[in-house]
């Protein structure tokens, strides 16, 4: 008994420790179908930064961290003074582990002439928690 | 047969012919759209196959086999049908070679051949179940699942694996494969794919600023985006909590992947193609 509960708690921490192929089909009947329907309103009002946004955060919900991050980088296109985007894809990549562009997005947040206050706290607190071997040497 | 029969009806033949004509066309049309133009800055150029030069603007159809021109001042944005999105920096250049997929069974095919430029490709439902291939004068490049920027000379290619399950880059027989984020591969043209080394810091930036727009955008837009997105993320309370989550939640699998993250040779494959082997041989 204690070998198969053993063995099940390996197989768990190995499915958690493991990105699944597409976490979308994962997620619940209800939230893939507002995940397509806000694809397909992005997809045909492709200027409505709302619905950008709205999709980003369904994504974002349904595990699809790629689809998040897409369309915050295409806000950048727009203007890349956006600190509050690049906080939030910093967030992203952090999640992704994808540390060193993580950090890329955090510094030039910080380095926003027109950085809000609530934005600078939570970009350095993150910067703070960078795992050390994606520090800067230099 | 009267006289007006004999001059309605041929008329007829023709309007329900030219509806019919104009209905395939219009079914073409439809069939051709692979994508949308959802972010551009300046005047990125777009020519489908057989059609003219056009500007992409924000809600532009991108079509299959396109090809897809920059100059120094312009970058865009484009989301394929499946969820691919492709940006596309200054001076650049590129072709749409093949776009296939099924939104049923949420599988396809995705090709693009890029000549010169900078580019950051994030796999969509395709890139799921088959990798994304993009070929460069110097390498084919294979991206599974996730997300890779890649910098493109005639005389080397540049590939940064940012996030997935792997990146292959191919030339002269021989294959890198990469799995852990922050490294990059580089091949000059006529050699093969050298080593996988982690990403300089300098040049990651160099090229995600070069995928980002310049500061240009009205004051009315700057104040809409930030109360959008703002108002759609959290409050600075919830936010500061969020943030400690995830912090969390990355240390606790770090604890099962930092031997991997810092031996990351360990994690680079290099495949030697037997050259005595037929490339058509399925074996």
């Amino acid at each position: 008994m204690h070998k198969l509960i053993a063995i099940l708690l390996s197989a768990t921490v190995l499915l958690i420790g493991c990105q699944p192929a597409d976490p979308v089909k994962s997620a619940s009947p209800e939230l893939q179908r507002q995940y397509n329907a806000a694809f397909q309103d992005m997809l045909n009002k492709p200027g409505d930064l709302a619905v950008a946004l709205k999709y980003a955060n369904v994504a974002n919900q349904a595990g699809d961290l790629e689809g998040a991050i897409s369309t915050y980088e295409g806000m950048l296109l727009i203007d890349s003074n956006l600190p509050r985007v690049r906080l939030e894809l910093g967030i992203l990549y952090y999640r992704l582990k994808s540390y060193e562009v993580s950090r890329t997005y955090l510094e030039t947040a910080l380095q926003s002439p027109t950085l809000p206050a609530d934005v600078r706290k939570p970009a350095e607190q993150l910067l703070l928690k960078m795992p050390k071997q994606s520090k800067r040497s230099t | 047969m009267s006289k007006s029969n004999v001059v309605v009806l041929p008329l007829l033949r023709a309007l329900l012919v030219g509806a019919a004509v104009l209905g395939l066309f219009s079914t073409a049309q439809a069939q051709s759209r692979i994508g949308v133009t959802q972010a551009t800055e300046n005047n990125p150029m777009g020519k489908p196959p057989g059609g003219v030069d056009r500007v992409l603007r924000v809600g532009t159809d991108v079509q299959a086999n396109e090809a897809i021109t920059t100059t120094s001042e312009d970058r865009a944005h484009l989301v394929f049908l499946d969820g691919t999105t492709l940006t596309i920096g200054p001076s650049s250049s590129l072709t749409i070679d093949k776009f296939v997929y099924d939104p049923t069974t949420q599988k396809g095919e995705l090709a693009v051949n890029a000549s010169k430029g900078v580019f950051r490709l994030i796999g969509g439902r395709i890139s799921k179940t088959a990798a994304i291939t993009v070929t460069t004068p110097s390498s084919t490049m294979g991206i599974r699942g996730g997300i890779m920027v890649f910098g493109v000379q005639v005389s080397a290619t540049t590939s940064i694996f940012i996030y997935g399950n792997s990146m292959t880059v191919t030339a002269n027989g021989v294959t890198q494969t990469v799995t852990v984020p922050g490294l990059q591969v580089s091949t000059n043209a006529g050699g093969t794919p050298g080593t996988p080394t982690v990403v300089v810091q300098g040049s990651l930036s160099a090229a995600l600023g070069n995928l980002a727009g310049n500061s240009s955008a009205a004051a009315a837009t700057l104040v809409a985006i930030n109360t959008l997105v703002a108002d759609s993320v959290s409050n600075p309370v919830t936010l500061q909590a969020l943030i400690q989550a995830i912090v969390t939640a990355n240390a606790a699998q770090t604890l099962t992947t930092t031997t991997t993250t810092l031996t990351t040779n360990l994690n680079v494959i290099t495949v030697v193609e037997n050259p005595n082997q037929s490339k058509n041989s399925p074996n």
